[in-house]
């Protein structure tokens, strides 16, 4: 053998290429994995061509599935076929078919026909002859082409140019092809059996494809073999790169913790598919509560039951409360922390907890707390005397900040109103009638918000043609503090307070665009009207004409303006 | 009681070896010599490619395995060869390189497949893992690549690291 250097230690080895007939060594490099196939080609010529050899003959393999599933379509074209007489549609049906054959036809030769640039500038491109497929020759016809290459057609679009070149690289790519973007053609095929199973199985450049396929896309696996997710290794990887394999590793994994666990970390809801000793393991339930409280549900009763993990699951999503095992939910002292935890994380989780909890006063404060309308809830309460009993909790509703929670007897009792009008003033309108004609309640109302002078009693806001000096409050003092708070609540006045010098002058010092409510006596006011501009400049909009056009008012608008650019 | 019926095997350097017929018809040769004889009490069979040495040790590995099928080994291999043969074989294939490559070509002779598989693989698992300097050491060859040539194939194999 020209390729031997010296004879050195390596007896053995320089007689074995000396002596080993070639197919025994081919023997011997089906054994080797890709990556020492690869750093064995690449060691001289010799051993590259017989490495090509073996992959020649695995592509075969390969060749002869493709083909197989090729011409089952063709034939069943035969089968089915139409002359012109037919219907157009079922026509058309069957031309779509073979139009998708073609495309797999094409892209499947096309991958090793198309010489690379490199190869091009070799002399030595065998040409393509169909005998080189697996196809029957007398299927072929052959045509020249507008270049003048041979080309090779069969069936209604497979074309075949004319060179066929180094498929090997092709041939890694092929299977990735296969695996990425033709999965779907073996899926109702008789190709879809264990010829082709066992060849995704045994070739062993396909783990190297598998695990580079699924980083971006885990649906070729499902074509994987039995004997590929067997492997336990080779799967551990694959699930660390795309856990989403796991959907088709059911079966064989859902008993694997550490697998399980790591697909967990993405995908909690994971535990829906695990088995029941699974359901029932701590160190999961650890992973998958925090990530999604609702997955306690799956759990088995035990974890279902436990403190620790109800916690760790109303943390994470309040709601999971319902799922909590019914022991739990009742036993006060232990799920106290619970669904105050539940509560604490979303008020209206309030609903979930049993009418008994419902009944805690630490539970219910928390809940309004966090949200005040939470106390909506407790309508939700299977027994109607709770919503009855909070009802008549000061503190409780006064958190709600919503008075129409509270009894009929608090909306009557005028110390609370008045706490709760401080609060929300918009509650005036569901406090007692009595109430609401209460003058105090009306000051209290209109100090807090102006504006709330719309609602008080028609009555309250009109000017009395007689000193109404038998009231302790009369209605000019609602007037006077509501336009004290609000300028603009002199909109809801009656006419005569929007035409008192007084109460105008007070609207206005507190908002100059109150004016716009004044009367027009009013507006036409140097005193009033300076004031209002002073306050705001664009009151001028409200002054009279006369005014308007007065030299002091204009003056006074250019220093404004002046002041104001 | 009828007395189990043997086969005379004769190796290369004249060695004679009697064997169980039922065990030697573990190879595919002495199978078709077999069914094309005669029905001699003790056939003899030459084996003119194989010295006594390397045909000791196939007897040898079918008086083993004619009771205890071989498992069949996974192509490629994965992990080392160790791990996927019993101990049996294990001992079996504690022998130098020179036998270890005339076992191969005995077994690939006398058409015996697991044992070829074996073999195989063992020299498979030697070359495992090495680069493509310590092949050509180990093979005492010398690289016949130019640069462009090799540069080439680094590239087509590429894919190969990636994954």
């Amino acid at each position: 053998m020209s390729l031997l250097v010296s004879a050195n230690n390596n007896t053995m080895m320089i007689e074995m290429v000396n002596n080993l007939p070639s197919e025994l060594i081919q023997s011997i490099i089906e054994f080797l994995d890709d990556r020492s196939r690869r750093s064995f080609a690449l060691s001289c010529r010799l051993f590259q061509y017989l490495a090509i050899q073996v992959e020649k003959r695995e592509f075969r393999n390969w060749l002869l599935i493709i083909n197989s599933f090729l011409i089952q379509r063709m034939e069943r074209r035969k089968y089915n076929n139409l002359t012109l007489e037919d219907e157009d549609e079922k026509l058309n049906e069957t031309m779509e078919v073979m139009g998708i054959d073609s495309l797999y036809a094409q892209e499947f030769f096309k991958l090793f026909i198309v010489p690379s640039k490199h190869e091009r500038k070799q002399e030595a491109i065998k040409e393509f002859h169909p005998s080189k497929s697996l196809w029957p020759v007398e299927e072929w016809t052959s045509q020249v082409n507008s270049e003048g290459k041979l080309v090779w057609t069969i069936g209604d679009g497979i074309a075949m140019c004319d060179s066929m070149v180094s498929w090997r690289k092709q041939f890694e790519h092929f299977k990735y092809w296969i695996l990425r973007f033709r999965k779907d053609m073996f899926k109702d095929s008789a190709v879809n059996n264990l010829d082709f199973l066992n060849l995704m199985s045994l070739k062993s450049s396909l783990y190297k494809s598998i695990t580079f396929v699924i980083k971006k896309d885990s649906e070729p696996f499902a074509f994987i073999s039995k004997e590929i997710k067997s492997n336990r290794g080779f799967i551990l990887k694959c699930v660390r790169r795309n856990p989403a394999i796991f959907k088709y590793l059911v079966d064989m994994y859902n008993n694997d913790l550490e697998i399980v666990q790591i697909v967990a970390q993405k995908h909690p809801a994971v535990i829906k598919v695990v088995s029941e000793k699974l359901r029932d393991n701590d160190s999961l339930a650890r992973i998958v509560l925090p990530l999604d409280g609702m997955c306690i549900k799956e759990f088995s009763e035990r974890i279902r039951g436990t403190l620790e993990f109800g916690l760790l699951a109303v943390s994470s999503f309040g709601s999971s409360l319902q799922y909590l095992h019914d022991d739990l939910k009742q036993n006060r002292d232990l799920v106290l922390e619970i669904v105050l935890q539940a509560v604490r994380n979303y008020g209206h989780n309030l609903i979930l907890a049993s009418d008994d909890l419902k009944r805690d006063r630490e539970i219910v404060m928390t809940a309004v707390s966090q949200d005040p309308t939470a106390f909506g809830c407790l309508y939700k309460a299977r027994d109607p005397d709770i919503i009855i009993h909070w009802g008549e909790d000061e503190e409780l509703v006064l958190l709600s900040q919503n008075i129409t929670f509270a009894s009929e007897r608090l909306r009557s009792c005028k110390s609370f109103v008045l706490r709760f009008i401080e609060i929300n003033p918009n509650s005036f309108n569901y406090i007692s009638p009595e109430l609401m004609k209460d003058r105090e309640v009306v000051l209290a109302l209109v100090k807090r918000q102006g504006s709330m002078l719309e609602y008080v009693n028609t009555e309250y806001r009109s000017k009395p043609t007689t000193h109404d000096t038998e009231e302790t409050i009369s209605n000019r003092d609602i007037i006077m503090e509501a336009v004290n708070s609000e300028g603009y609540a002199l909109r809801f006045a009656s006419f005569e307070w929007r035409n008192t010098f007084e109460v105008v002058m007070k609207a206005v010092q507190n908002d100059g665009l109150a004016l716009k409510y004044a009367s027009n006596e009013m507006r036409d006011c140097a005193e009033i009207v300076i004031e209002a501009m002073k306050r705001d400049y664009n009151a001028l909009e409200y002054v009279s004409h006369r005014l308007q056009v007065s030299p002091e008012i204009i003056e006074l608008s250019q220093v404004l303006k002046g002041n104001s650019n | 009681m009828s007395e189990t019926k043997q086969v005379e095997l004769t190796s290369k350097d004249k060695v004679s070896f009697k064997v169980d017929r039922d065990v030697i018809l573990m190879s595919g040769l002495v199978k078709d010599m077999l069914e094309e004889g005669d029905e001699d009490e003790t056939p003899i069979i030459p084996i003119p490619n194989v010295d006594s040495k390397p045909l000791q040790k196939v007897i040898e590995y079918c008086q083993y395995h004619h009771k205890e099928p071989a498992q069949e080994i996974e192509k490629p291999l994965k992990g080392k060869i160790e791990d996927v043969i019993c101990d049996w074989d294990k001992k079996f294939l504690e022998i130098d390189q020179s036998l270890l490559i005339e076992l191969i070509m005995a077994a690939n002779y006398l058409n015996i497949k697991d044992l070829l598989d074996l073999t195989c693989a063992k020299v498979a698992s030697m070359i495992k893992g090495k680069s493509p300097e310590q092949i050509r050491e180990m093979f005492g060859i010398e690289n016949d690549f130019t640069p462009e040539e090799e540069a080439k194939i680094r590239e087509e194999n590429k894919w190969c690291e990636e994954a």
